[in-house]
């Protein structure tokens, strides 16, 4: 019997509403700057950006993944939007929208991702790209992305003293007793 | 610097660390003069926390002078005696900008940790694990505080460390938790647990107007504390049959107006509730104890008011639900804003209004921290405050 190629594919969508209390053209702005994002987007190395295009490094369980991509809406102060250029391992859109939020309490943001998983690939690019769970991962750069802004800086432990074994990748979570969650 | 650190279940060490450093421009370094330790830190120390690590600096009381400061630091200056609130807040956020600093958004770091548990990314705490943000604690000789410009309070001049060092926590859980009462002339409150918090809480209802206080505990140092520093009523519930009928027979025959649990989720109790609870809570059917709580909803008069300090992380069943919903209750409770209440309460510490100094039971140095946290947890030796001079 032939091998039969299904080619379907299947489009994983996540997305993320805050709202911040900054001015809508504050946010656009730090996104728009998109050699930025690495700052508040842990799993991005780095973005060059070269006029409308950007060569995006992506870190993953097996290695830096590479692609290539352009802007696709770049309308201050309202939205802001790419995708991925063809040749992509995963191909991928971002988009980002700003709405003044109620009662004069900032801006209220949404950004939305999508991966775009051909059959077969799915399971293991993904969770390389990803990790477990992109959606655990937009909530965190989105939670970053809101102390970047309203407070100017990301807050951080790093560095700190503590005792125990010397490094902390050794330093063993206590077991707990009665479980706290 | 020395520094307390959590070993694991039931074992603290006294080590010796780096100094810690500023990290972020906002921060600021204190010497510390005076901390101690918080029935809160028992819940670490008894392992009910899953995500502390081994070596973590515990203490989330604590005070002392500004020695280093961020280049951004506009408030606080070098040499400057503050007193640092237990919850780390950016105030800068929508929870911060209403004066709900323990909801604050940009302080924990480790965010995604609550946001998976709970739904919502809990603020940042000292020394209290790494879902609050894994932030160094302050019983140590020297301690790194973010947000140096939000949280610390400067001290005036004439003030001792005792007198002012609960600012830090327990004097404005205690007083929100009588605020929560909404404490009218002639009320009577009664608190369940005469440990610090409930103290604060029974000292900060008399502040608040109330004219009769009841405590309520088992522990007799504890009791006698109340009675004879605070002038509350007390009522042992070892010796009591039936604490609701008790508290009735204070009040006129209807229940206290309202009813503060200082206790929370590691309640004693007596009886076959308790029981209960704790055969549950050893099998993980359960993850708090909830008989004081029960016990709170009990006694509340018709109308009336709970009001909620003792902490609770996790679920609980078997609650009088019918009877809270048949008596038209109020419920109240969460972490305190604390940078709400702090220089309100310093106020009332320099007009001489009050003094919680007097709760204060044991001194000792940072070396005897293991021995200290043995005895308080065990409530030996009369324990219910223990202060650690670490600069001494």
């Amino acid at each position: 019997m032939a091998e039969e190629v299904i080619e379907e594919s299947s489009v994983r969508r996540v997305t993320r509403l805050a709202t911040i209390r900054r001015p809508a053209s504050e946010l656009f702005d730090t996104w728009r700057e998109l050699s930025r994002l690495p700052t508040f987007m842990r799993h991005v190395k780095s973005i060059h950006e070269n006029g409308n295009r950007s060569h995006w490094v992506v870190r993953s369980h097996g290695g830096d993944v590479e692609w290539d991509a352009e802007l696709t809406i770049n309308v201050r102060p309202n939205r802001i939007a790419w995708r991925s250029l063809e040749g992509a391992d995963i191909p991928n859109t971002g988009d980002v929208t700003f709405q003044p939020a109620l009662q004069g309490r900032g801006t209220e943001m949404r950004v939305t991702l999508t991966y775009d998983q051909p059959a077969g690939v799915l399971g293991e690019l993904m969770a390389r790209l990803t990790g477990d769970d992109p959606q655990k991962q937009l909530d965190e750069s989105v939670m970053l992305f809101r102390m970047l802004l309203e407070t100017g800086h990301i807050a951080t432990t790093d560095g700190q003293s503590h005792g125990g074994p010397e490094r902390d990748s050794d330093r063993p979570v206590a077991q707990a007793e009665g479980a706290h969650t | 610097m020395k520094a307390v650190c959590f070993s694991g279940t039931r074992d603290i060490t006294v080590e010796t660390v780096p100094d810690p450093q500023l990290l972020l421009p906002t921060d600021v370094i204190l010497r510390v003069t005076s901390t101690a330790i918080c029935c809160s830190d028992l819940h670490l120390y008894n392992g009910y926390n899953p995500t502390m690590k081994e070596g973590d600096i515990l203490g989330h009381e604590f005070m002392g002078e500004v020695v280093e400061i961020g280049s951004e630091v506009k408030r606080i200056r070098r040499g400057d005696r503050v007193v640092v609130p237990f919850n780390i807040a950016c105030g800068s956020c929508y929870f911060c900008s209403r004066d709900e600093y323990s909801g604050c958004e940009n302080s924990n770091p480790n965010g995604m940790i609550p946001a998976a548990v709970n739904g919502y990314p809990a603020g940042g705490l000292f020394g209290y694990s790494h879902m609050y943000g894994g932030y160094a604690g302050g019983q140590a000789e020297y301690v790194r505080v973010p947000f140096a410009d939000v949280g610390p309070l400067v001290i005036p001049d004439g003030m001792t460390d005792d007198q002012v060092l609960f600012l830090s926590d327990i004097f404005p859980t205690g007083y929100m938790a009588a605020e929560n009462c909404n404490i009218r002339p002639g009320a009577t409150v009664a608190v369940f647990g005469a440990g610090p918090v409930g103290q604060m809480a029974a000292l900060s209802a008399k502040l608040l107007g109330a004219e009769q206080v009841i405590s309520i505990d088992s522990v007799t140092e504890r009791l006698a504390m109340a009675e004879t520093r605070l002038g509350t009523l007390t009522v042992n519930y070892d010796q009591t049959e039936d604490v609701t009928e008790a508290l009735k027979e204070m009040t006129g025959g209807r229940g206290p107006d309202a009813v503060i649990d200082a206790v929370g989720m590691e309640a004693h109790g007596s009886g076959a509730m308790a029981l209960y609870d704790r055969a549950k809570q050893v099998l993980r059917l359960q993850t708090d104890r909830p008989t004081a709580l029960r016990q709170v909803i009990e006694a509340c008069r018709p109308g009336g008011t709970v009001s909620i300090p003792g902490v609770y992380t996790g679920v609980i069943d078997k609650m009088p639900m019918g009877v809270a919903f048949g008596k038209g209750l109020t419920f109240k409770m969460g972490q305190t804003h604390t940078q709400k209440y702090m220089s309100t309460l310093l106020e009332h510490i320099v007009r001489g209004d009050v003094d919680p100094s007097y709760i204060i039971t044991h001194r000792v140095s940072l070396d005897d921290a293991a021995h200290a946290y043995a005895e308080f947890n065990d409530k030996q030796d009369g324990c219910i405050k223990v202060v650690m001079k670490p600069a001494a």
